[in-house]
């Protein structure tokens, strides 16, 4: 009887290996599926963060135009000016739109050359401290219509995450 | 029985309970599983979809065409209960509230065509996207040897890998049900020898949809209206017995190229409509950021500049400010064919005064 309760002992056991065995392995595929799922967040929130830079910057409302040619990577002073205009005075318009465009983010245009001004176009954080934000700078030329001339400048665009 | 027997068939029993539990364990984990790749396949889609649109909107005037999986498609545009999605496989996939997306409301398919093209009024707003498949046949009439002007403009502007005939008066190659497909969009221009209804519309009712364009001028695509017909409406309108309440209840009117097309692609009034709402809060909202930087550009320009841009006191004399403040109220009123008329005889002016802006030093372009 003894030898019998040592192998019944024996199989218990070898059984509650395997059990444990297996759930470690699923525990562990589970973790490398999560690392994995992770990544690819992390790959399309930059590539959205891409498609979004690009979407400023082609932006009727911003852009260079001259009797409806439109230039590439050139925003227009005062339609920036009249932008920022725009969002203050009708939140109401503005932000429904933009917000289902930009998201949780902001978008800042910075004159870096000749001179220095800032146009924060967009600004829409998040309540709490997001877990990761992503920036993206985009360089742009501003055109001053009533001068006739280009200055350096940078799009910056951050968007957060929850 | 022995102490042996009872020991082994404890040892079965053991090895039932514990084998019972693994395999149903396996078996739920299999179906999350499964449910988790299901739910990866409809988010690739998803994404691939999302791809195709932004790529689109990126370059206007490009056709593009895709190879996807057999999907089903649906796009819901519901301007009074603000219910505005895209749909693949039953599926919310985005909310297109914002969207200019003209496509069938349900449609499945595994080749996809789509077309951007920039909406000027006269200032650029924003970039209609048509969709549409092979299956999707749009059909011309042309009643004359040589097509019309009017005709001819849009034949050159329509995309070639549409699919696409020009229907002439000897009938020959009308589509019929054998033709196989999903839809059929038969275009006609106002002016032109209506056939008979029984001639050319042998395809069923159900698939079919009948615009009759009747432009403003010899320049189809500047302005006019589209009448969205049945067959006996259609009829009825050949005779001249189509009353005149019920062609205002079948027409709408559109301004532009890109709205034109909306009206062609949507395939129905209800949807057209639907986007052209859309399309004017843009409107609205472009007008109101070019507002804002006329003000802004009040105080540094020269005083001819800003009598064309602000305006003077001078009856009778409106720069483009006002112009501006006309067309964001003539917005509001909403998606009507007088509303467009208006607009229409607006942006003509914000032409000609952007014109005229052009020709001055240093004043800044509205557009």
């Amino acid at each position: 009887m003894k030898r019998a309760q040592i192998q019944l002992g024996e199989t218990i056991f070898t059984v509650i290996i395997l059990i444990l065995l297996f759930v470690f392995g699923l525990v562990f595929y589970s973790g490398s599926r999560e690392r994995g799922t992770d990544r690819q967040e992390t790959l399309l929130q930059d590539l959205d963060a891409i498609a979004i830079s690009k979407y400023v910057g082609a932006l009727s409302e911003l852009q260079c135009s001259s009797l409806q040619v439109r230039r590439a990577n050139c925003l227009n002073m005062l339609k920036l000016d009249g932008f920022v205009r725009f969002r203050q005075e009708r939140p109401d318009l503005f932000t429904p739109y933009y917000f289902t465009q930009l998201g949780n983010a902001m978008v800042r245009v910075d004159e870096i050359y000749p001179s220095t001004q800032s146009w924060v176009l967009y600004n829409n954080t998040l309540g709490e401290t997001p877990r990761r934000v992503s920036s993206s700078l985009i360089p742009v030329s501003i055109h001053n219509p009533v001068l006739d001339r280009h200055s350096f400048a940078i799009l910056t665009l951050e968007q957060y995450y929850r | 029985m022995s102490k042996a027997q009872i020991e082994i068939q404890f040892n079965w029993i053991f090895v039932l309970v514990i084998g019972a539990i693994l395999l149903a364990f396996l078996v739920t984990f299999s179906f999350r599983q499964q449910s988790s790749a299901d739910q990866q396949v409809n988010v690739q889609i998803a994404r691939q979809f999302d791809t195709i649109f932004t790529t689109t909107l990126q370059q206007p005037d490009t056709v593009k065409d895709y190879q996807t999986p057999l999907t089903d498609l649906s796009f819901v545009c519901n301007y009074l209960e603000s219910r505005h999605s895209f749909l693949i496989n039953g599926i919310s996939a985005r909310e297109t509230r914002y969207d200019l997306f003209v496509a069938p409301q349900e449609f499945s398919t595994r080749r996809l065509y789509t077309w951007a093209v920039e909406w000027e009024v006269p200032f650029p707003i924003d970039r209609f996207m048509y969709i549409t498949t092979p299956q999707r046949e749009v059909i011309f009439y042309q009643d004359t040897p040589e097509p019309s002007v009017p005709l001819r403009t849009l034949l050159d502007a329509f995309p070639s890998n549409f699919t696409q005939r020009v229907v002439r008066d000897n009938f020959a190659n009308v589509p019929t049900v054998q033709s196989n497909r999903d839809h059929y969009t038969f275009v006609f221009i106002d002016g032109m020898a209506l056939p008979p209804a029984r001639t050319i519309f042998q395809t069923p009712a159900d698939r079919t949809t009948i615009l009759l364009v009747q432009p403003n001028s010899q320049r189809i695509f500047e302005s006019g209206r589209v009448l969205f017909l049945t067959v006996q409406q259609y009829e009825n309108f050949r005779n001249d017995l189509l009353p005149v309440a019920e062609i205002e209840q079948v027409s709408q009117s559109y301004l532009g190229k890109a709205s034109f097309f909306a009206a062609l692609f949507s395939e129905s009034r209800e949807r057209y409509t639907c986007v052209m709402d859309k399309a004017l809060d843009r409107l609205e909202a472009v007008s109101l950021v070019l507002h804002a930087s006329l003000l802004e550009a009040e105080p540094l320009v020269s005083s001819s500049c800003r009598a064309l841009l602000i305006g003077t006191d001078r009856e009778g004399f409106y720069g483009m400010k006002y112009l501006l403040e006309q067309v964001n109220q003539t917005v509001q009123r909403g998606m009507s064919p007088a509303t467009i008329r208006e607009l229409s005889t607006l942006t003509s002016r914000i032409d000609q005064l952007n014109n005229r802006v052009a020709l001055e030093t240093n004043c800044p372009l509205l557009y």
